[in-house]
């Protein structure tokens, strides 16, 4: 190390008390990877130490880690906000020397607890995306902050004085200071208006409830106190509204952990298969049309058995397309949620007013409001408002906007019309883009004032009403970026920083008056969250008025649906509305049902497909009315014989190197009818093309095959403990002797009852351990390197498809295969129980791998790309990136586990259950994974190791894994 | 005339050594005198090649040139370059080692296993046969090399002392068995095959009439000097050495076995491997001499010495090595049923009619159905169909450690990691390499050194004969 350099450098910038000049130092051309790391590091480190740049922005890290203690090469944790969606779930940063390299879950967090979704994980690669903005621009100019802000408020003092309307476009907000700094910017002008747009919109709930309720609102979901869910096709495990909330109540109010026999039940309708769905203890496959007169006669058999007044159309509902057996399905459901009256929800993913407000009925007879939904606490997570948006583009093609400011949105990428908006757009005389890229609809603003990363930056979030939540910088910011917020200050005039308005407006408006500011502020940064406790109010009165309105326009709907081929929208886990689709952990992780990576697809039933003579990756045209895409067909079994369900979020042309050109944009498909973007478009066309593409697939085979892989009992057999009955484990027949254990023995159990298949843990792991993104090419050659998979199975004809996810990592085998095959002894058991790799000893003759049972272990093909200097900066430095040539594979995180041995040893006591950690098990949202040291008998991982559902994977090998499962129960009597 | 002096000379030869046998053929046929084995043999040396070999040399140049080039390209680029992935491990590349090794097994069971049983017809193909397994084990010992992921660092696996805190070899892994069954094979095999050259190699020196070559061979021959006692002890030393190579035509193959048949993986862990293995090895070693004997008799025109008889007795051998490796086949589909282990049955079933069923199904055309053909002795005794033949059965057994290489690997336990394998043109490019390196290898070595062993073929002359 050249410590005289490093030396100057400190002092340097003690003296002029300015952060290095990181942005005007272009890294590839000027400076080694080194040099630029130790900038960073230091800038952040000078930052931590007292605060040597920014001593009126102290950032608190979590919990108890004094300031002077700051240490190079031990991870701090700071509590924040994940940016990564509106759902604003509460998340840990880590930051080793000054860099920000991973995000965890808070579980401090009263919403989501210690729960991450894959895409939170991914968004520390978007802090290091080469692809962002790096200063200011004018067109397609590099400019100065000083030159755009002069620029801009010239233009904007000219609109105060000649009048005009300003609009500012955004995605959802959930940070009240935010809301507060636009309302006082668009104050200065006549007519100045707050526009929320998202590109997925659920707006459709939020008018039903003015309409029923008096309240434009998205009410909260307590799946957590529903004993009986009833989901009309809403992925509320997957991508809707706060999946990583909903998932954390699901699984809680399902677990059969620790001696519990009691699990809610979960019944879905739906067209195609959804990540809920593939979790529901009864799946009903049905047409969009289907759907509806489901959910109508659903009210109306609902209303007949609580005895509620149902208006005329409801009560006198005969379903026309709905075949008895359905009919029949209905009225089991409609049985069940009477019985659990007041203790069941009934949820529709539709962005559809009428069948919201019929839900809203539903909900509101069963007695479900104040219980299992409350409107008291709304969700602040979903704002769009899609009659606004439109009013927006009539506006701006009227030539009636003055000047546009976009922040955190991309109409002229997923806007449904998007020529509409791009020629309205044009039209605006004063364009600017606060987005962090050049991104299609900022490639066409005057101005981009890129904002800052939220990793850089202040902020808060509401995610719920009375649920508070900050986010602090966590690096200075690596580019010539500003928080947008800022930007939006200096246009005020107002020369604060933001983060002083934030400070202000939580001493203001959050914090009660009286309260000692400092120190309630202090702790909440360090918590990441603040709460204000309400008294219970009793939820808005019901209006029955639109129901029957409603009833009779989803009629109508219904029979236009019938019998049509519809194209059904919908978001992909990962790649949701197409924001990060730059980031090349998201593209590379399969999708949890298809298994597919790297591209979107029409997806169609094997029925359809059998019909069209269609192969898997079949490329099809698919059009609807002036709309046609050419797209590869997927066949998912199902899914129903009446839709073609495709993603959005894809054929982005202005994301960058990594997510250019990938798929085929679906927006096109939306529409807007009856005050709402529509994600069906019935009356849709499919044809062959004649191509045909492979799929970068991670699995290529989807069924079990009678293998005793996954377990799997109903909630019957599981009570009366059937659970229990079976082989488990067999004695050792070795010639060897038996591992000696002596302090710890690491071990894991996965609850398959517990795991939804989110597919979080994948993207935590890829984050911890530098896992390497390989490409579609060479996923297409079955070569992705992650370390934890996450299986999937189908089980069942297409009529009722069941699924069953399997995450399987390293499972660290007493009688590891893979160790006494080795001929260079690079694979080795420790003392602990881990079946350690060691890179620099492996020759690579992956022997190793062949012999595992599990198919765990990944070889390294070839030297993957770690020329980004920027990109590098998110790479764990406690884990070595690997060469080419040499096997690897899960650790159990063995740096973590070190990491706390050693704080253990420097504070002279044993280890705690549940200290350690690894990357998978600390963010699952739905507390699947548990990790324990086994010699401790009274550990958490011991104890449900002794659970009756334990069972290990393959035990006829008596390979005597470290990882057991707990099997899957399913909730499939009626109650 | 000549052709009138040569009728005349065998016709004497025919009355001081007729054919007193009713059983037996003489072994050498042309009515050779010890003094025309000689100049056969020795005019080799020092004749130019002719086309025939030239073309064949050519060729088999080119392509070890092109595998050259392949394995290159992957050591500098990476395995990735190969079409094996995350479930697949291993494919063409121990493929051609298993086969290779293989291959060599005929020479030591030529040269040693029948010199012990004394059968003299030996004597006129041990040379090449030796010299087939010395090349074949060297063509076959680069793959367990560059299949590795940093072949540079090959020598990790040789226990050697060193100072990385004494770091020692696993000695409980195949890989290592197979390191130590190798490099003793190839000493053995090299000795065995040198020793018997120096009596041969001192005949060329004393009558080759290059000067370079005179030097060559004068080194080579070690000061051979013909006398009584020198050739006492030469025999002495060859049968001890005949001995100590016999127990490695069965321990090298079934130790190459032992990296499928201790695996866990269904379709490789199976005790049936070692006499399985050793099986198929001579088979394809017999199959292989086979081949090479029929170009090197019509290249070299060396009918006389390697004659219809010699074929056919290699014929025989393929017959039975032949049905024992179809045994093999049968036991294993029956075991997999009779086991009653789903996993076994699974493979048995996915290899029959799997995605890689064409695989299996050349395999058991080549090697169960085509030597069976060898009951006839129209077949044995027709050189075309010998050397169609021969070749067809290296083709299945080439294909037999494919098929129990990728597809026991390509679907094992859990179905979510199942997956396909297909070759790239790397991986082919240095197969077909391997086969260029054995060729230019065998030709020069036919342009070397005495293709028939002299000394030895001198013995069997009067075979059957007065």
């Amino acid at each position: 190390m050249n410590g005289e350099k490093l030396w100057k450098i400190f002092q340097q910038q003690d003296a002029d008390r300015d952060s290095v000049d990181l942005v005007n130092i272009e890294p590839r051309a000027a400076m080694s990877r080194r040099t630029f790391i130790e900038l960073i590091g230091f800038s952040a480190a000078a930052a931590a130490l007292a605060g040597c740049r920014a001593p009126e922005q102290k950032i608190i890290p979590f919990i108890t880690q004094p300031m002077a203690e700051f240490t190079p090469g031990v991870g701090l944790f700071y509590a924040s906000t994940c940016g990564g969606c509106s759902a604003s779930c509460g998340a840990l940063v880590k930051v080793r020397d000054g860099r920000p390299i991973k995000l965890e879950g808070n579980d401090l967090h009263p919403l989501t607890g210690g729960g991450l979704c894959a895409v939170a994980h991914a968004m520390v690669f978007e802090l290091y995306d080469s692809d962002r903005l790096r200063q200011p621009m004018r067109g397609s100019q590099a400019a100065t902050w000083d030159e755009v802000d002069a620029e801009i408020k010239k233009q904007l003092d000219g609109i105060k004085q000649n009048g005009g309307k300003v609009r500012v476009l955004t995605s959802t907000i959930t940070s009240p200071t935010t809301l507060a700094v636009i309302e006082k910017f668009l104050t200065q002008f006549t007519d100045g208006k707050h526009i929320t747009y998202d590109a997925v919109s659920t707006a459709a709930i939020r008018k039903a409830h003015l309409k029923t309720h008096g309240r434009e609102a998205i009410p909260s979901y307590k799946f957590d106190a529903a004993k009986l869910i009833v989901s009309f096709g809403a992925d509320f495990l997957g991508t809707w509204i706060a999946p990583v909330e909903f998932t954390r109540g699901y699984s809680q109010a399902r677990n059969l952990r620790d001696g519990r026999h009691e699990m809610s039940r979960h019944i879905q309708f739906e067209s195609r298969l959804t990540l809920a769905g593939s979790n529901a203890d009864r799946r009903v496959k049905v047409s969009p049309a289907e759907e509806i007169e489901s959910l109508l006669l659903l009210a109306k058999l609902v209303a007949a058995k609580t005895g509620q007044q149902a208006p005329a159309e409801i009560a006198s509902f005969n379903p026309t397309n709905l075949n008895p057996r359905l009919q029949q399905v209905v009225e089991q459901t409609a049985n069940e949620l009477v019985k659990l009256k007041g203790a069941s929800l009934v949820v529709s993913g539709a962005n559809d007013t009428d069948a919201q407000v019929v839900v809203n009925f539903i909900n509101n007879a069963l007695g479900n409001y104040g219980a299992t939904v409350d409107l008291n606490a709304p969700s602040a997570q979903k704002q769009g408002d899609d009659e606004a948006m439109a009013e927006l583009v009539r506006e701006m093609n009227a030539g009636e906007v003055k000047a546009l400011i976009i922040s955190g949105v991309n109409p002229a990428y997923d806007h449904f019309a998007r020529n509409e908006f791009t020629s309205g757009f044009a039209k605006v005389p004063l364009k600017i883009s606060l987005n962090p890229t050049r991104d299609e609809t900022s490639a066409n603003a005057d101005f981009i004032c890129p904002q800052s990363h939220f990793l850089e930056s202040w902020n808060d979030a509401e995610p719920r009403r009375g649920t508070f939540s900050l986010s602090q910088p966590t690096i200075a910011p690596l580019f010539q970026t500003r928080a947008y917020q800022e930007s939006l200050l200096r246009w005020s005039g107002d020369e604060r920083n933001f983060y002083n308005v934030l400070r202000e407006h939580w001493k203001e408006n959050i914090f009660a008056k009286d309260a000692n500011f400092d120190e309630l502020w202090d702790k909440s940064l360090e918590s990441g969250a603040y709460t204000i406790e309400r008294t219970a109010a009793a939820q808005p009165a019901f209006a029955s008025s639109d129901v029957g309105n409603a009833a009779t326009r989803l009629k109508t709907r219904a029979m236009t649906l019938a019998g049509k081929l519809t194209v059904a929208l919908y978001e992909k886990i990962l790649m949701r509305d197409g924001a990060h689709a730059n980031n090349p952990w998201l593209q590379e992780l399969p999708d949890p049902i298809t298994k597919i990576t790297w591209d979107n697809y029409a997806s169609v039933s094997p029925a359809l497909a059998e019909k069209l003579q269609l192969e898997e990756g079949s490329v099809v045209r698919v059009s609807n009315g002036a709309t046609t895409i050419e797209l590869p067909a997927h066949i998912q079994t199902g899914q129903h014989d009446d839709v073609i369900a495709i993603a959005v979020g894809y054929g982005r042309t202005h994301a960058g190197k990594a997510g250019n050109n990938i798929g085929a944009n679906a927006y096109p498909f939306v529409s807007f009818d009856n005050g709402t973007f529509q994600y069906l478009a019935n009356g849709a066309s499919i044809e062959k093309t004649g191509a045909k593409i492979e799929f970068a697939s991670t699995q290529r085979h989807h069924t079990l095959d009678g293998r005793p892989i996954i377990k799997e009992f109903t909630l019957a057999e599981f009570i009366s403990g059937h659970a229990g009955e079976g082989e488990r484990e067999r004695q050792s027949q070795s010639i060897w002797k038996d591992h000696a254990y002596g302090e710890h023995k690491w071990g894991m159990v996965v609850d398959l009852n517990a795991c939804t298949g989110c597919s979080a843990c994948i993207l935590s792991c890829q984050a911890e351990n530098n896992v390497p993104v390989v490409g579609r090419e060479e996923v297409r050659r079955q070569r992705e390197m992650h370390w934890i998979r996450l299986d999937r199975y189908f089980e069942g004809d297409g009529e009722t498809t069941k699924v069953v996810y399997q995450p399987v990592m390293c499972a660290q085998c007493d009688n590891a295969s893979c160790e006494s095959v080795c001929p260079v002894l690079a694979t080795v058991h420790s003392s602990e129980g881990l079946n350690m790799q060691v890179y620099n000893r492996c020759v690579g003759t992956r022997y190793c791998a062949n012999n595992c049972a599990y198919k765990v272990r990944r070889f390294n093909w070839f030297d993957y790309p770690h020329d980004d200097e920027i990109a590098n900066l998110a790479l764990n430095p406690d884990v070595t990136v690997r060469t080419r040539g040499v096997m690897e594979k899960c650790t159990f995180c063995v740096q973590r586990i070190e990491e706390k041995k050693i704080l253990a040893r420097n504070e002279g006591r044993a280890i705690r259950d549940g200290e350690i950690q690894t990357a998978c098990q600390q963010s699952c949202p739905a507390q699947a994974i548990t990790f324990g040291d086994l010699v401790d008998q009274e550990s958490r991982a011991n104890h449900l190791k002794h659970d009756e559902r334990d069972y290990i994977l393959l035990p006829e090998l008596n390979l005597r894994p470290a990882i057991s499962y707990l099997a899957k129960v399913r909730n499939t009597e009626e109650a | 005339m000549a052709v009138a002096v040569k009728h005349t000379e065998d016709l004497a030869h025919e009355a001081t050594h007729p054919v007193v046998s009713p059983l037996r053929k003489p072994l050498i046929e042309g009515h050779k005198t010890y003094g025309d084995v000689t100049t056969d043999i020795c005019n080799l040396l020092d004749r130019r090649a002719g086309a025939g070999w030239w073309i064949a040399f050519s060729v088999s140049f080119v392509l070890m040139v092109a595998g050259i080039i392949a394995t290159a390209h992957t050591v500098s680029t990476g395995i990735g370059t190969w079409g094996l992935n995350k479930t697949v491990g291993w494919a063409f590349d121990i493929t051609n080692f298993v086969f290779w090794i293989g291959i060599g097994h005929a020479g030591t069971f030529i040269s040693a296993i029948l010199f012990l049983f004394n059968q003299k017809w030996r004597t006129s193909v041990n040379r090449s046969a030796e010299a087939m397994t010395i090349i074949a084990v060297m063509c076959a010992g680069i793959f367990p090399v560059i299949h590795m992921g940093r072949p540079w660092l090959f020598y990790w696996i040789l226990p050697y002392p060193n100072n990385r805190g004494s770091l020692w070899v696993n000695f409980r892994s195949p890989l290592v068995w197979d390191f130590f069954a190798i490099s003793t094979y190839f000493t053995i095999s090299l000795v065995f095959w040198y020793l018997g050259l120096v009596p041969d190699l001192a005949t060329a020196r004393d009558r080759t009439i290059s000067k370079l070559r005179r030097g060559f061979y004068k080194v080579l021959s070690l000061g051979w000097n013909g006398s009584n006692r020198t050739w006492s002890r030469y025999e002495t030393v060859y049968l001890v050495l005949a001995a100590l190579a016999t127990p490695l035509v069965l321990s090298v193959h079934s130790i190459v076995s032992f990296d499928f048949a201790t695996s866990l993986i269904p379709g490789w862990h199976s005790t049936i491997f070692p006499p399985y293995f050793v099986a198929g090895a001579v088979f394809s070693g017999f199959a292989m001499v086979m081949t090479l004997m029929i170009l090197v008799r019509k290249l070299m025109r060396l009918e006389d010495y390697i004659t219809v008889q010699h074929l056919e007795n290699m014929c025989k051998v393929t017959l039975l090595t032949g049905s024992i490796v179809s045994l093999a086949y049968l036991t294993e589909v029956f075991i997999g049923f009779y086991s009653g282990n789903p996993n076994e049955m699974f493979v048995i079933v996915n290899r029959v009619l799997g995605p890689y069923s064409w695989a299996y199904w050349t395999m058991v055309t080549c090697n169960a159905i085509v030597p069976q053909l060898f009951w006839f002795k129209r077949v044995r005794t027709s050189v075309p169909l010998i050397f169609v033949l021969s070749i067809l059965v290296n083709v299945g057994m080439w294909f037999e450690r494919f098929v129990i290489i990728v597809t026991s690997l390509h679907r094992d336990f859990l179905p979510s990691s199942w997956a396909m394998y297909m070759p790239t043109i790397t991986e082919i490019t240095i197969m077909l390499g391997s086969f260029g390196l054995f060729f230019t290898l065998f030709l020069l070595f036919l342009r070397i050194f005495p293709v028939i062993s002299m000394n030895e073929v001198k013995g069997v002359l009067h075979y059957a004969r007065r």
